[in-house]
């Protein structure tokens, strides 16, 4: 038992830590210290979070440190103001968008208005325990960060990456030790969710290409090239003819080519949950959407794409998205695309090939689900593109997308209980931390097992 | 018509063919019913009147997704 009283702002509330499976009886030992009507569980300012094992009660630690007699209670502390990073930020990204011209020429990619009959994303206990943590872990990267970025051996070590010789394989598929990774994706299934497929791609010949169209009166041929580059990406030959660098990193697994966009490049939410029940229908380990409509800050979830992440999840399919291309940085940031800025949804931002961030990645601004969950490389990436031009390098967070997907399909190859949930945890657990703030990378850059 | 998705609560999973039969007496134009993501989508003119529906967890507007064009340097 101890009370930490550390410096700092605090809320006035207090954050008390049971022991595992102890929540209820701290909880009676509380009230009785600062009496029911404060602790009640349903009053205002408390919360009692059972499975995490800890309560914010609204009453000053001395108060609840009377229950410390419990052994039910391990700590009581004063409740900081854990937001600090996000509120520090607020006003800089207040200007910007006041600043912010159209915005770049992103096509038919404006969201529309929400509707008055939405319901606004419920704040939900559990939404505000997970939010509640994710501001320390915030905090915490955020310090980390700083004193990593300080140091000079660091970035040394990280510059290196930028003298990258391209000969054998892109510097993404370097950057991410795919190319030291024996895994290659064999039996595991990936949809990719865009503009289809150039199905006579002849890198692809020979493959197990399952694909659909769910795009009404166009056939899965991808006229718009999109499609192509993203599942070159995350699935494409480990041996490209004529000198051409590797490029894909999940080299046998299976293609699920699910066409949610037009030739155009254009779709809706009601096609693309159709290609996610496709994927999971067809056992998908992982769905890679590089597509979104651009959020504004305050912008709750969509309630139905964090359900839908959550039963997909359960069935053994991981959703992976890209965090969206609005930003122009450093002047201008922008909050994390739909749907990537579901909870459950894992959020890409894109890196440079000196490990920077992308001037055009999102960041993670609204609190609620809306952060960066991992990041990859999304600019100067070559891959596949319809013939006869056959190959490309573009940018975008798109691009750096399918590199998680792919990635995603060697955990999974590598232990069959590496899903849903499960296959998240790996891919966070195993990226590189990098000396920039977790708001713009996350966990940091994605790592093949 | 507003296009529409509509989640289906998890206690109705199992009876997804008889929300989407009560989505259509409310207004629901029905496109499709996919059970493994428990969502109904379709179209309607008032998606206010979807919400009553027993086993409907929510219902929202269909957003427009896209890509930008492919002469774009940044996708």
């Amino acid at each position: 038992m101890e009370f930490s009283s550390l410096a700092g702002a605090t809320t006035g509330r207090s954050l008390v830590l049971f022991e595992e499976g102890a929540a209820k009886p701290g909880m009676a030992a509380v009230r009785e210290a600062v009496g029911p009507s404060i602790a009640g569980g349903d009053a205002a300012g408390t919360e009692v979070f059972e499975t995490l094992g800890v309560a914010v009660v609204d009453a000053p630690p001395e108060q609840v440190m009377q229950a410390a007699g419990s052994e039910a209670i391990i700590a009581v502390e004063p409740e900081r103001i854990v937001y600090a990073l996000e509120l520090a930020e607020a006003p800089h990204a207040a200007n910007g968008h006041a600043l912010l011209p159209a915005g770049p020429p992103l096509g038919a990619t404006e969201a529309v208005p929400v509707p008055p009959f939405m319901p606004a994303a419920a704040p939900a206990p559990a939404g505000r325990s997970a939010d509640y943590l994710r501001g320390y872990r915030d905090a915490v990267m955020h310090l980390t960060d700083d004193l990593a970025g300080a140091a000079a051996a660091d970035a040394g070590t990280l510059a290196a990456i930028a003298a990258i010789d391209e000969t054998q394989a892109t510097w993404g598929l370097q950057a991410t030790k795919v190319v030291n990774c024996c895994r290659t994706g064999a039996k595991i299934r990936v949809a990719v969710l865009d503009t289809g497929f150039d199905l006579q791609h002849p890198d692809f010949a020979g493959r197990t290409i399952k694909s659909k169209s769910f795009v009404p009166g166009e056939a899965v041929q991808d006229g718009h090239g999109h499609g192509t580059h993203c599942i070159g990406t995350a699935l494409g030959r480990k041996c490209p003819p004529k000198g051409r660098p590797r490029y894909g990193v999940a080299h046998q697994g299976e293609v699920y080519a699910g066409k949610v966009l037009s030739n155009a490049g254009s779709g809706s939410d009601t096609g693309i949950l159709a290609g996610i029940e496709w994927a999971i229908a067809n056992k998908c380990a992982v769905v890679s959407m590089s597509l979104g409509a651009p959020t504004q800050p305050g912008q709750p979830f969509s309630q139905v794409y964090e359900r839908v992440a959550l039963r997909a999840q359960a069935k053994g399919t991981l959703i992976v998205a890209a965090a969206g291309n609005d930003s122009s940085r450093p002047g201008t940031t922008r909050p994390v695309s739909h749907p990537a800025n579901c909870p459950s949804i894992m959020a890409v931002a894109a890196l440079d090939s000196n490990l920077g961030v992308a001037f055009f990645s999102n960041r993670g601004i609204n609190p609620n689900g809306g952060q960066i969950d991992i990041a990859a490389p999304g600019v100067n990436v070559f891959s596949s593109w319809p013939m006869p031009t056959r190959y490309r390098r573009l940018q975008g967070t798109s691009m750096a997308t399918p590199h998680v997907a792919g990635i995603a399909a060697l955990y999974a190859e590598a232990d069959p209980n590496a899903r849903g949930a499960a296959l998240w945890q790996a891919l966070v657990g195993g990226a590189q931390r990098m000396p920039i703030a977790a708001v713009d990378v996350g966990a940091g850059l994605v790592q093949a097992p | 018509m507003i296009d529409v998705t509509v989640l289906v609560a998890d206690d109705h999973l199992d009876a997804m063919d008889d929300v989407a039969a009560a989505l259509q007496q409310a207004g629901l134009r029905l496109q499709s019913t996919l059970p493994a993501t428990g969502v109904i989508t379709g179209a309607a003119e008032d998606p206010a009147a979807l919400e009553a529906v027993p086993g409907v967890a929510a219902v929202e507007a269909a957003r427009d997704v896209g890509v930008p064009p492919p002469d774009s340097p940044l996708q």
